[in-house]
């Protein structure tokens, strides 16, 4: 176990060196941020000098040189439209996004793998078509789409629930909603498709030797043995919540860390990108490694190999 | 005959499919008395454990289905019974050991959690250290060395003869008054095989429950079995005490059959075979289904059906040679 830890480790830490490159000079495609920031009748002088301050005159590379060696050091640069260290940006809005995540996923669990065992059940009847429908539904809608539509809904027609920003509970139904939907068509499905797999294995017709009830056969022996691939998904989930955030937050213009991705892209504030991206690949890789080392206690042969 | 514990009437299982009906199990009818052992034999595909299944009442999904027939259990025909019913049947009345050892533990929970279910349903209010103290005593009966460092284990942390041991163990812990075994030691090493069979008789011996033992090797049922059942094509062929038929078989698929096993002794020549293929389950002939393979076919073995004759004391045969000697 402490061998598969530490070479997961040494893989992310490639894995974070490619997306720092990427992200680096894919972001200085876009263009530059002194257009965006400077008043429209600003002299060429003015522009050279901000060019300046901002470290944006020398070459490209010398730049990539200066970035990653300060990267190492833990300095992920200055916000340039925030004036404030990038990292510190992404921390002070992290929570905002984790306590609109657990949700989401809590809503695409408690929803997807159930209506999957149910589709299993009835697989070919009307139940699972309408399962499926649902899947279909949640995958082909786009979330941007969803929470205009529930805004529109559930706080312009109805008035029954808060259209943006954070408050009370209230305030996380249709976030929620838009961010969970696409999971809960993920979990369903894959759910649904373990689930026939494992009823059909001998030692589903030994439980039912043994005179167990149907309900101890689908949801305990079928289920635990299903969740398998289920958890495998979740690391992967996880990565489009975080992504899926940006567009949902910016939607219910909710102040985390993908609204700040999206910030950081609009207004090409390269430091707060580059730091957002490499510290949200450093949660994705953090959150598979504990998943993969969660499946070990769901299933006992990879915890006692 | 008050010892009959289970008695099979007729038993019809089809298979209703797209393309036609398939007759997997057409008119089987045998019985079993308390503390006797039933061989089936038969070669793969003539509706061996599609028998045991429809006894337990778990037909695979995908159009199986008992039409027709009587399963009694001490009197009583289960096939009559609501699902609720058979469940409480399940386990406690009869029970089962499947074919594959490696597949039929959950692999996610412990022996003890598998075995503590089946036991839980017999000792209803029991307390967990009570449960788990009868599976330890489970556990050793079926001769499962540390019984107690064994019940944490988990299925792939045992051997394949150790689990099918467990299985058995599982099986007989409702006190069945029917096991089947499903061709318990097809997937096990040789060895061990024997060492299995071996451990199936004492358990037998000491709880007096009647095995149905499904397998196509006639070896195991000579060491095995009091009677044996052969089966070709969906139905019973011939029946009775194993001593009878392996020195005086009446029908010629038995013949075959038990020529087609090697000899260790004399001249190691070719093997025996039997030419032809079984007829297709969809499509049965009307006459004697073992006729297009029969070197003693006659007319009427092709016309008709031959009854079922009985050839001696508690040996049937069905059969137009036989009944007309």
């Amino acid at each position: 176990m402490k061998r598969f830890i530490a070479r997961r480790l040494m893989q992310g830490v490639v894995l974070l060196c490619m997306v720092a490159t990427i992200v680096f000079f894919l972001g200085r495609l876009t263009g530059n941020p002194v257009d965006l920031m400077l008043p429209e009748d600003a002299t060429p002088e003015d522009r050279t000098a901000l060019i300046q301050t901002l470290g944006l005159d020398g070459p490209i590379l010398d730049q990539f040189a200066i970035f990653v060696g300060n990267a190492v050091h833990g300095d992920l640069g200055t916000s340039i439209r925030m004036r404030q260290p990038a990292a510190e940006a992404f921390f002070d809005r992290l929570p905002n996004t984790l306590m609109l995540i657990p949700w989401a996923l809590l809503l695409g669990m408690m929803l997807g793998i159930p209506l999957g065992v149910v589709a299993a059940l009835h697989r070919g009847g009307w139940l699972d078509r309408a399962a499926g429908t649902v899947a279909v539904l949640g995958v082909a809608m786009p979330s941007f789409w969803l929470g205009i539509l529930l805004i529109f809904v559930f706080s312009v027609e109805l008035g029954w629930l808060p259209s943006s920003r954070m408050g009370g509970p209230d305030h996380y139904v249709l976030p929620v909603i838009t961010l969970g939907t696409f999971l809960v068509a993920g979990f369903m499905r894959i759910t649904r498709s373990a689930m026939l797999e494992v009823m059909e294995s001998e030692f589903v017709k030994l439980a039912r030797i043994k005179g167990l009830s149907e309900t101890t056969v689908i949801w305990k022996h079928c289920l635990r043995n299903a969740l398998i691939p289920v958890l495998t998904l979740w690391g992967v989930f996880v990565g489009n919540l975080i992504t899926g955030a940006i567009v949902t937050e910016t939607v219910f213009a909710w102040p985390g860390i993908g609204r700040l991705t999206y910030e950081a892209v609009i207004y090409r504030d390269f430091p707060l990108l580059q730091a957002v991206i490499i510290l949200e690949s450093i949660l994705i890789l953090a959150i598979n490694l504990g998943v993969d080392i969660l499946y070990a206690y769901v299933d006992p042969r990879i915890r006692l190999a | 005959m008050s010892d009959t514990v289970l008695e099979v009437r007729d038993l019809h299982t089809h298979f209703f499919l797209r393309r036609g009906v398939v007759k997997a199990v057409d008119g089987v009818s045998f019985s079993l008395r308390r503390g006797e052992v039933l061989g089936l034999v038969g070669e793969s595909g003539c509706g061996k454990s599609l028998t045991a299944l429809s006894l337990m009442r778990l037909l695979p999904k995908g159009g199986a289905r008992t039409i027709k027939g009587e399963v009694l259990l001490g009197g009583e025909n289960i096939l009559e019974r609501t699902p609720a019913e058979m469940r409480e049947i399940r386990g406690r009345r009869i029970s089962m050991v499947l074919q594959d050892p490696q597949t039929s533990l959950n692999p996610v929970f412990s022996v003890g959690d598998q075995l503590r279910e089946a036991i839980e349903r017999r000792r209803k209010g029991a307390s967990l250290s009570e449960i788990m103290k009868e599976a330890v005593a489970a556990l050793r009966r079926v001769e499962i060395a540390a019984p107690e460092q064994r019940i944490g284990q988990y299925p792939h942390q045992m051997s394949g003869g150790m689990k099918q041991r467990v299985v058995g163990a599982i099986a007989i812990s409702g006190e069945p008054e029917v096991l089947i075994a499903d061709e318990p030691t097809t997937a096990l090493d040789v060895t061990i095989q024997l060492q299995y069979l071996k451990l199936l008789k004492r358990l037998q011996a000491e709880n007096g429950m009647a095995i149905l033992f499904i397998t196509h090797d006639f070896g195991v049922v000579g060491r095995m079995c009091d009677r044996v059942a052969v089966m070709y094509a969906g139905r019973i062929v011939e029946c009775g005490p194993v001593k009878q038929i392996f020195e005086a078989p009446s029908h010629p698929y038995t013949r075959a059959l038990i020529a087609s096993v090697p000899k260790m002794t004399g001249s190691a020549g070719r093997l025996t075979t039997i030419e032809g293929q079984p007829p297709s389950l969809m499509d049965l002939p009307a006459g004697c289904r073992f006729a297009s393979r029969c070197a003693h076919v006659e007319q009427h073995c092709l016309d008709a059906y031959p009854g079922t004759v009985r050839v001696g004391d508690e040996h049937t045969a069905d059969c137009w040679k036989v009944s007309a000697s």
